[in-house]
């Protein structure tokens, strides 16, 4: 009779146990939901201090999407980061695409850059009909291809040339001399070229005098023969396109070779951390091409100090990209209504974020044309003042006014 | 070109060269004893490069100094790798030993990545400021102590071998071992000491070439190809071929980017030079077929 009873009692719990989950309130159920994507990052390799710095931010940007409850349209699905390492290596970025959307299953993918790797690993998030979302890289083949699947979050290399053009022409104005020789340097992978061509062809038809215009093969052992040149052609202003290991080479031998008497722009490349770690007091007045920084507005200053609390160091332009490359997708999946990465590649070709609390960036808007291209998007400057990087340009996001070192004024 | 562009590149080819000189030497003396391969030469740099700044950072305050510690500890780490790893595969084929040390050069630079983290370090020296300016040639203070102190080390090496009575047991045993074993040379002490040397030449290169650069965990792979480009260039196990090797590589980096159009043509260059060698004189500049030490 004990037996029976036993049971009876087990049978009518376990009833209990499975009819239970199905009266459970929604948002209860809703946490055994997950929607995952995925992250292709540099995490080993020449640019592992990169990738790893951008990991804060996505983990930050998953983090902040599930604290508000997870993705609304999805049933409040939570969002979770599964990390690909590119290693900056094309042939590597190939098979992690393949395994996180075979494998893993991810609805989506972010990356970082260089855009050699962006490059293979489009091609297949296209034929695995994927969303793409490129973070940092901008290469124009990117975009050129047509994909459909490839959404790109920064504007193309084209707005690069133009947007330096109008920085310089202001810099000018600001030190008293027009600056229109330039020494032009650039790495010569698909984004150093991307960004050269583009830079040359709207500089030459705009009266700028290009003294020096060198490509060269990075990692660099020597950066000397490159800088004799350019200290030969007595420019006003030198303007590189470099990945990190390279920028502090520059850095340490423009020092070496009394360079630092006029101005150096870089293109978004030396703001991680570690650049300014490595180069200390060297880097002071350097200025480059960002996307984001501390400064641009109150409600970055406030977003910055969070995160300075969590990570002990700033969001910095590329960590800002790859946190709002996150938004993109989740945008985008509030907007498919499922999780479905068809249905996710049409919702991501129709949306549209406007400036508040979904849209970080100083951008007018994300919304990607049939290439996938964001037209929204907008440059800043920024300039290191006391081993820190501050928005020196357009004015209106500008938190401090710019420095011009003495030793320019010669 | 100028003259002013000519001598820089001069300068800085001279300068870029003696340390690829030295990096290669100690190269060479490891296949010119033991006729081992050494993949895993840049990663040793690497790994000297490190203990330049861990030891700039909490012992001495200018990285020169470091020398006292790199050398010695340069010194040990290859003797420990000689016993731990190359001492079992003396009598293995080539392909082998070659595979035994580009996998230890793989832990060696994974090993710096969990260690040390991906982290660029820089080091400064308390000349790093300092520099001559010839006309308008610049000749950095750093770039003076990297050229003195590769030579200086280069030659002391090839006194070393050339003089003394370990010298003569290197040769002995790197012209015929089992002749030499029978005069009673103890080659395997001799292959211990070589190999020990060969890395400390990084030691002492490691000094010389922090200032002027970054450390990374990947620095080595640039190294490992640049030392062996000049290595096979100078002539396999020669010390005065690895000097002339060194600089014919360091002028034609410095003279790529002043005379070539597109910069990255450069390393097309030394590398055009590095075929067309070994097309039409695979022993390299001084080595003589089956030359050695």
């Amino acid at each position: 009779m004990k037996g029976r009873a036993a049971l009876l009692c087990v049978v009518v719990l376990s009833l209990v146990m499975c009819f239970g989950v199905l009266f459970l309130p929604t948002d209860v159920q809703a946490e055994q939901k997950t929607v995952k994507i995925g992250a292709l990052l540099t995490l080993t390799g020449s640019m592992a201090t990169v990738g790893r710095d951008l990991k804060d931010s996505i983990d930050y940007a998953a983090e902040m999407i599930n604290a508000q409850g997870g993705i609304k349209s999805l049933g409040w699905a939570k969002v979770q980061i599964v990390y690909g390492d590119s290693q900056a290596k094309p042939h590597i970025a190939v098979s992690e695409t393949e395994r996180l959307i075979s494998k893993e299953g991810v609805v989506a993918i972010v990356d970082q850059y260089p855009s050699a790797t962006t490059i293979a690993a489009t091609s297949v998030a296209e034929r695995k009909k994927t969303p793409f979302v490129a973070g940092i890289s901008y290469a124009d083949i990117i975009t050129d291809r047509g994909y459909y699947f490839t959404f790109q979050l920064e504007p193309p290399a084209a707005y690069v040339g133009v947007a330096k053009a109008k920085f310089i022409d202001w810099l000018g104005s600001k030190m008293g001399r027009k600056l229109t020789r330039v020494a032009h340097l650039f790495e010569d992978t698909d984004w150093g070229q991307a960004v050269g061509k583009s830079q040359r062809e709207y500089w030459k038809s705009n009266g700028y005098d290009i003294v020096v215009d060198m490509s060269y093969a990075r990692p660099l052992s020597d950066a000397s023969p490159l800088l004799s040149k350019v200290k030969a052609a007595n420019p006003d202003i030198v303007v590189f396109q470099g990945y990190i290991s390279d920028n502090i080479l520059f850095v340490k031998t423009g020092h070496r070779f009394d360079l630092w008497n006029v101005p150096w722009l870089a293109t978004g490349t030396c703001m991680p951390p570690a650049f300014l770690e490595a180069v200390k007091e060297q880097g002071e007045g350097l200025f480059d091409l960002n996307m984001w920084a501390f400064d641009i507005s109150k409600e970055a200053t406030a977003f910055n100090k969070k995160y300075h609390a969590k990570y002990q160091k700033d969001l910095d332009g590329n960590a800002a990209l790859m946190y709002q490359s996150v938004w993109v997708v989740k945008e985008g999946l509030e907007k498919a209504g499922k999780a479905d990465r068809q249905a996710l590649a049409d919702a991501l070709h129709k949306i549209k974020i406007e400036p508040g609390p979904n849209l970080i960036l100083p951008y007018e808007y994300i919304s990607f044309d049939k290439k996938g291209i964001n037209a929204g998007g907008r440059f800043i400057f920024t300039q290191v003042q006391n081993q820190r990087w501050v928005t020196v340009y357009p004015e209106n996001h500008a938190g401090s006014p710019v420095k011009i070192l003495p030793e320019w004024k010669k | 070109m100028n003259s002013t562009i000519f001598l820089q590149a001069i300068v800085n080819g001279l300068s870029m060269g003696s340390i690829y000189a030295l990096i290669a030497c100690g190269l060479t003396l490891i296949f010119g004893v033991m006729n081992i391969i050494n993949m895993a030469h840049g990663q040793f740099l690497m790994w000297a490069m490190y203990g330049v700044f861990f030891s700039h950072s909490m012992l001495f305050s200018d990285s020169y100094a470091s020398l006292l510690f790199t050398v010695p500890l340069s010194f040990v780490g290859g003797m420990l790798i000689f016993v731990l790893f190359i001492r079992p595969i003396l009598n293995d084929s080539p392909i082998n030993q070659i595979l035994v040390t580009l996998g230890l050069g793989m832990v060696l630079e994974n090993l710096a990545l969990v260690l040390f983290t991906s982290d660029l370090r820089n080091v400064t020296s308390g000349l790093s400021n300092s520099k001559i300016v010839v006309g308008s040639v610049y000749v950095s203070a750093t770039q003076i102590v990297a050229f003195i102190g590769s030579i200086a080390m280069t030659f002391v090496l090839y006194q070393i071998v050339q003089r003394s009575a370990l010298g003569r047991s290197i040769r002995a045993a790197s012209e015929d071992p089992e002749a030499a074993i029978l005069v009673g040379i103890k080659v395997k002490r001799v292959y211990l000491i070589s190999f020990a040397l060969g890395a400390t030449c990084l030691g002492v290169a490691a000094p010389l070439l922090t200032p002027l650069y970054y450390i990374s965990p990947t620095i080595g792979e640039l190294f490992t190809l640049t030392s062996f480009v000049v290595v096979v260039l100078g002539g396999m196990g020669n010390f005065t071929g690895a000097l002339i090797g060194g600089f014919i590589i360091g002028l034609t980096e410095a003279f790529g980017y002043v005379l070539l159009p597109v910069g990255s043509l450069t390393p097309v260059l030394i590398f055009g030079i590095f075929i067309l060698l070994l097309l039409f004189k695979p022993e390299g500049i001084l080595g003589t077929r089956g030359s050695r030490v």
